[in-house]
């Protein structure tokens, strides 16, 4: 395994770390959100299909992370939006829609957990369970991402798997879902200092992990 | 380089640092070349997590969720697959629609020293017209489309207690009248007799939205009441949502933060579900707010007193001040502040006036534009017009008295919104329950003595929100121009 590459400079970070919220921040789409809301308010279901179709896939790839299993992301993705549904009367509007839908998401999947009693699995245990190849469905993703080899990949899956419940969770919807500290917070229901600690406890981590493997392997 | 820099470096990577933290983290970067090399660890950890595939959600998720809901919508809509079903139960379905709706909001603004005692200024712009025929449906779907001409009830000529007949009578009132908005609506469902009973025997769900026909006779008088299915639950979400799009801050906590919050659930769980809003806003988006409310539910300004009695405790600065609202018997500050700020009295005898006359122009429901809304009356009479019917509630609750408007720089308006088929239904309910039961339906208790503990139940939970409202909200904004508010939502105790 190689030293790491195509990192920003320190310059780039800066810009990075003030440039605000992520591209898959939600707040951009909170008007046609309210919209689409008030339309399923209203009585419109198909309008509620629209909202499927708008966060699907970003709370499904999340969750297949969270659970690891295509399975049960599929049907805690299904059954959130459900509930989101019956329980939109009480969406008060004051945080952004996929947060509070994840909220529901991730309630749903902590409770799949505790009544299947399930070990997370790795997402390349999925793999083989499956036999099939987990797609990446983002039309842009990072440059790098191509270059990043599979093996480097099951490395970090690895890692990420071996953190602890709480540390994973923290890190998984900041990086892959791209939550903010404070949506973070209300989903797990903890401080958005704790949030703050985890994050970065799990970097840390990860960080170590992958130094280790990479010595192991050299 | 510690622990905690990291955590901050972390933190600053995320872009979630403010103020002095930013500033250090800098200042940590700019100085120390640890720093910088455990930013670019940061980076790479994060740049492979991002990495790592996102699989996209399996196809006809979209179809999937909207199957689900549908079947769900439909299992309601079948009691036949669930023996326990409530709608099964005619008495359990008929509670639920005759619970009625009833919002209140309390504003705390603080006003111009010239306009102290003056009246209620800033209630001018909120007068609201009242809708008519709105009732609950519990935990079902939401409102009609805005603007739909609605129409509480309809007193025809004496009739046989032969439907067709009635029916014909009707018709034939009706007919007088082409051009009319009410005639068209009552014409439109006059054949659709009994909804209500229809619904019931066929253990149906209401249709969310939709307005259901009654027929029965009072007093020797058909009368054809129609009513409008609304789900108080649905429209608190679209309340919320019309603030929000006022940018109108809630406090969600307010109530829980509230030393009476203990009180307060005990209450609400023993008299009927309540919802309370509280709000902090710029007084033209409240306002505004308050204006399209009006499009969802019946909005008029009115007195407090028809929810308190006649005394009034608001808390304010810790301090109890009570105030005594005009009674019925202030008739002149009635009337003259009725037409100023709410839904007139005059105005509905006009309308009253046409209908009896049968004038083609009828009495619009919604006439905010003209400044001076009106209210249509719950019933009105086109066979007996020398003898004009009773004051409908809605008609006497046109109150307003500016609260210890002299003391300080505060005033304390009320809006309430009422939905008079609410009282319609309620009284039809005490009349003719067997136009709504089977005649093998018990009573469980005589509807009259329902009727008061509801409304005494009632007024108890709602003066205690008022005169307990949570910290914070008590006092007026230092800003003359936001208002601080409660909005109630209450729907009345099912009989």
């Amino acid at each position: 395994m190689n030293a790491p590459h195509h990192l920003p400079s320190v310059d780039n970070l800066r810009e990075l770390a003030t440039a605000g919220p992520r591209p898959n921040a939600v707040e951009d789409v909170s008007a046609n959100d309210q919209s689409l809301i008030l339309r399923c308010r209203a009585g419109d279901v198909d309008a509620f299909g629209g909202l499927v179709v708008r966060y699907q896939d970003r709370l499904y790839a999340t969750l297949v992370h969270l659970l690891g299993s295509l399975e049960d992301a599929r049907d805690v993705t299904q059954d959130a939006f459900v509930l989101a549904f019956e329980k939109l009367a009480t969406f008060r509007g004051d945080s952004a829609f996929y947060s509070w839908l994840f909220r529901i998401a991730y309630n749903a999947a902590m409770t799949r957990k505790r009544k299947e009693r399930r070990v997370p699995k790795s997402i390349d245990a999925v793999r083989e369970q499956r036999g099939d190849d987990l797609r990446d469905g983002r039309a842009d993703t990072d440059p790098g991402a191509a270059i990043d080899s599979e093996e480097r990949q099951q490395l970090v899956r690895k890692a990420l798997d071996e953190l602890g419940e709480d540390y994973r969770t923290a890190i998984i919807l900041k990086e892959i879902d791209g939550l903010r500290y404070d949506e973070i917070a209300v989903i797990v229901g903890c401080p958005i200092g704790t949030v703050r600690s985890r994050i970065h406890r799990a970097r840390h981590e990860l960080r170590e992990k992958l130094s280790r493997t990479i010595k192991t392997q050299l | 380089m510690n622990g905690r820099d990291e955590e901050l470096l972390s933190a600053y990577f995320d872009g979630e640092l403010t103020g002095d933290e930013q500033s250090r983290a800098e200042q940590l970067l700019a100085e120390n070349l640890a720093a910088r090399e455990a930013l670019d660890e940061l980076a790479d950890v994060s740049s492979r997590l991002r990495q790592l595939p996102r699989p996209p959600a399996p196809a006809g998720m979209r179809e999937d969720v909207l199957r689900q809901l549908r079947a769900r919508s439909a299992l309601v809509k079948t009691p036949a697959a669930d023996p326990r079903s409530r709608w099964r139960r005619p008495a359990a379905w008929i509670g639920s629609v005759a619970a009625g709706l009833l919002i209140a909001v309390f504003v705390y603004q603080q006003r111009p020293e010239r306009e102290r005692g003056v009246g209620p200024e800033v209630a001018a712009g909120t007068a609201v017209a009242m809708r008519e025929s709105t009732v609950q449906s519990d935990g079902l779907q939401p409102l009609a489309p805005m603007g739909a001409v609605e129409l509480d009830a309809y007193h025809g000529s004496p009739a046989s207690t032969a439907a067709s007949e009635r029916f014909d009578v009707v018709s034939e009132s009706l007919e007088r009248q082409p051009q009319s908005p009410t005639t068209l609506a009552l014409t439109n469902s006059l054949f659709i007799q009994d909804e209500f009973r229809q619904l019931v025997e066929r253990g149906e769900a209401p249709v969310p939205g939709k307005v259901y026909s009654n027929v029965s006779q009072v007093d020797g008088q058909i009368v054809v009441t129609q009513h409008r299915v609304v789900d108080t639950e649905q429209l608190l979400g679209q309340i919320q949502v019309v603030l929000t799009d006022n940018g109108i801050v809630t406090l969600p906590d307010a109530v829980a933060e509230s030393a009476s919050r203990d009180q307060l659930a005990a209450d609400t769980k023993q008299n009927g579900r309540l919802q309370a809003i509280y709000v902090e806003a710029p007084a033209i988006n409240f306002y505004n707010a308050v204006q399209q409310i009006a499009q969802l539910a019946s909005v008029t300004k009115v007195s407090a007193n028809t929810v308190f009695g006649n005394e009034f405790d608001v808390a304010r600065d810790g301090a109890a001040v009570e105030g005594k609202l005009a009674t019925a018997g202030d008739a002149d500050k009635q009337e003259s502040q009725s037409q100023r700020f709410s839904a007139s009295p005059a105005a509905g005898r006009e309308s009253r006036r046409r209908l009896a006359t049968n004038e083609t122009e009828a009495a619009k429901p919604d006439s905010r534009s003209t400044g001076a809304p009106t209210a249509m009356p719950a019933r009105r009479s086109l066979a007996h017009q020398d003898q004009p019917p009773a004051p409908p509630q809605s008609e006497r609750q046109y109150l307003y008295q500016d609260l210890d408007a002299s003391a300080e720089s505060r005033s304390i308006a009320a809006y309430q919104v009422v939905v008079p088929a609410r009282q319609e239904l309620l009284e039809e309910l005490q009349q003719q329950p067997a136009a709504f039961f089977d005649a093998e339906q018990p009573a469980t208790a005589a509807p009259a003595e329902q009727s008061a503990v509801a409304k005494k139940a009632q007024s108890k939970v709602l003066q205690r929100l008022c005169t307990l409202p949570p910290q914070g909200i008590k006092a007026a904004p230092a800003d003359p121009d936001r208002v601080r508010a409660v909005i109630l939502l209450v729907p009345e105790q099912k009989p």
